[in-house]
């Protein structure tokens, strides 16, 4: 089998999946052999939503999947 | 998730509204902010679902024989086959074998947490009325190019896994599910490499490798 480019492949992550995305969330991922995890770079206060954030994406991926979350800044013109 | 070594912060709790749909917040009765660098959530590899399930991938490492967190779990899509359509297509006919195993499938209890296809609101889904509105905007151009995009690689896949023989390939003709599994696997996804930790050529000194957003 040939040798995998790293972006081509998708993985769907239950529980962090939960999460909306957030453009401008401050949060890591620690991805280890074992699990993976979802770090907040922000004090959180107390009730307030825990976003993640999936990275940019272009008009065409925000459009034709469902994120959860806002969209910003997508035009749809007529 | 906790049988298998998953953590969600006791600070933490899942929440629903009408606005966010379900989500993730820091308990309200917190007496203090949740601080920065608290891991809130962790998911074990072995829970997650890509190509790497679908090949069974056996990260290679010296000395002991290891144990793969990646199983195909029951679903074994033939070699050809993968090397036919590619990742992208293996890891979609891969999720729509996991749903079509139902109650007997290792995921099945996050495949029914997933958006059915009757819950799917992107334009793909779109008809009548609606589909008629997106025609006259610049999304028009762009579905058409994805749905026949999808549909070529659905009956290219098809054809292939009839011609191999696949057991219950006849299954995977549900256009309807079809059309529903790629959305999934681009629902919430993130490149192989914050599971793996490396990439399939492995690389030791990466053996922990952090994935900052862009």
């Amino acid at each position: 089998m040939t040798e995998l480019r790293e972006d081509k492949i998708s993985v769907l992550l239950p529980l962090i999946d939960a999460t909306n995305h957030r453009p401008l969330a401050k949060v890591e991922w620690q991805a280890g052999t074992e699990s993976i995890g979802l770090v907040v770079m922000d004090n959180v206060p107390p009730g307030v939503e825990i976003a993640n954030n999936y990275g940019p994406r272009n008009n065409e991926q925000c459009k034709f999947r469902s994120w959860k979350g806002p969209h910003t800044n997508l035009k749809v013109v007529q | 998730m906790t049988e298998h070594g998953g953590h969600l912060d006791e600070r933490v709790r899942f929440s629903r509204d009408e606005q966010r749909g379900v989500h993730i917040q820091a308990k309200p009765e917190q007496p203090s902010d949740l601080p920065r660098r608290t891991c809130v959530l962790k998911a074990p590899v072995a829970l997650t679902m890509s190509y790497f399930d679908a090949i069974d991938y056996r990260p290679p490492t010296e000395g002991v024989q290891p144990t793969s967190p990646f199983s195909s779990r029951g679903v074994r899509l033939p070699g050809e086959f993968v090397d036919a359509v590619g990742p992208e297509e293996t890891t979609a006919f891969f999720l729509m074998g996991q749903y079509l195993k139902g109650q007997d499938g290792f995921w099945f209890p996050y495949i029914r947490s997933l958006p059915r296809p009757d819950e799917l609101t992107t334009p793909l889904y779109y008809d009548g009325e609606d589909l008629a509105w997106l025609n006259f905007t610049s999304l028009a151009a762009a579905r058409e190019r994805r749905m026949q995009l999808w549909r070529a690689n659905y009956e290219k896949g098809l054809e292939i896994l009839e011609k191999l023989r696949f057991e219950n390939a006849n299954h995977f003709t549900w256009y309807e599910t079809i059309r529903w599994s790629p959305l999934p696997t681009r629902l919430t996804c993130e490149p192989g490499t914050c599971i793996c930790g490396h990439p399939l050529s492995y690389h030791p000194e990466r053996s922990l490798q952090k994935f900052l957003p862009a």
